[in-house]
């Protein structure tokens, strides 16, 4: 397997799988308000739209 | 050839992971617009992961690594995926109809992208979206 290819299964979904299902053990039965399920909702799709707006930004129309 | 099978059954068992993880929250919403706010924020997460999967694939710019995804292309994609979160982040106010019509935008665009960790990333969103 490419080294590239298996870096990026790791990277981008092993660690992430391996460190929810640690976090879900943590936070097994925690009650959670609609706040901040919302906070949670809003920041995690601001990090996305910036990353996606970095990337846009870094490569431009060919 | 073996290669592939293996990269191929990696991918499959990594999806297959991810959805176990996604449909087994141990959160406990306070309120049903927490749960929606919670069962919204799961996807975003994974179209985050999704993305990240793309722009790492692509590599730094200005335009991606030969031999990875057209630059044009991945700009769509990742372009794609803004109003997607957007339409998630209205969760519960209609959210499921303009996130499936999001989602339904950018997935044909992956038509030619065959990079299995893309795939798996994909393959999860789609289950995620389908079972909204």
């Amino acid at each position: 397997m490419s080294p590239l290819l298996l870096s990026a299964l790791l990277n981008n979904i092993a660690l992430p799988e391996l460190t929810r299902w640690l976090a879900d053990l943590h936070a097994n039965g925690r009650v959670v308000t609609e706040d901040e399920a919302r906070a949670k909702l809003q920041a995690d799709a601001d990090a996305g739209n910036a990353a996606a707006a970095a990337f846009l930004a870094s490569h431009p129309a060919a | 050839m073996r290669t592939l099978k293996w990269t191929i059954a990696i991918a499959a068992v990594l999806a297959a992971t991810g959805l176990f993880n996604a449909c087994h929250k141990n959160l406990t919403p306070a309120t049903p617009g927490a749960a929606a706010a919670i069962k919204a924020d799961d996807v975003v997460v994974r179209v985050n992961e999704l993305q990240a999967t793309v722009i790492d694939y692509c590599g730094p710019g200005p335009a991606c690594a030969p031999g990875t995804i057209d630059t044009n292309l991945a700009r769509q994609i990742v372009g794609g995926l803004i109003p997607l979160r957007n339409a998630l982040v209205k969760a519960p106010d209609g959210w499921k109809a303009t996130a499936r019509q999001a989602w339904a935008d950018v997935k044909p665009k992956f038509a030619g992208v065959k990079n299995p960790a893309i795939q798996s990333a994909l393959a999860i969103v789609d289950a995620l979206i389908g079972g909204l």
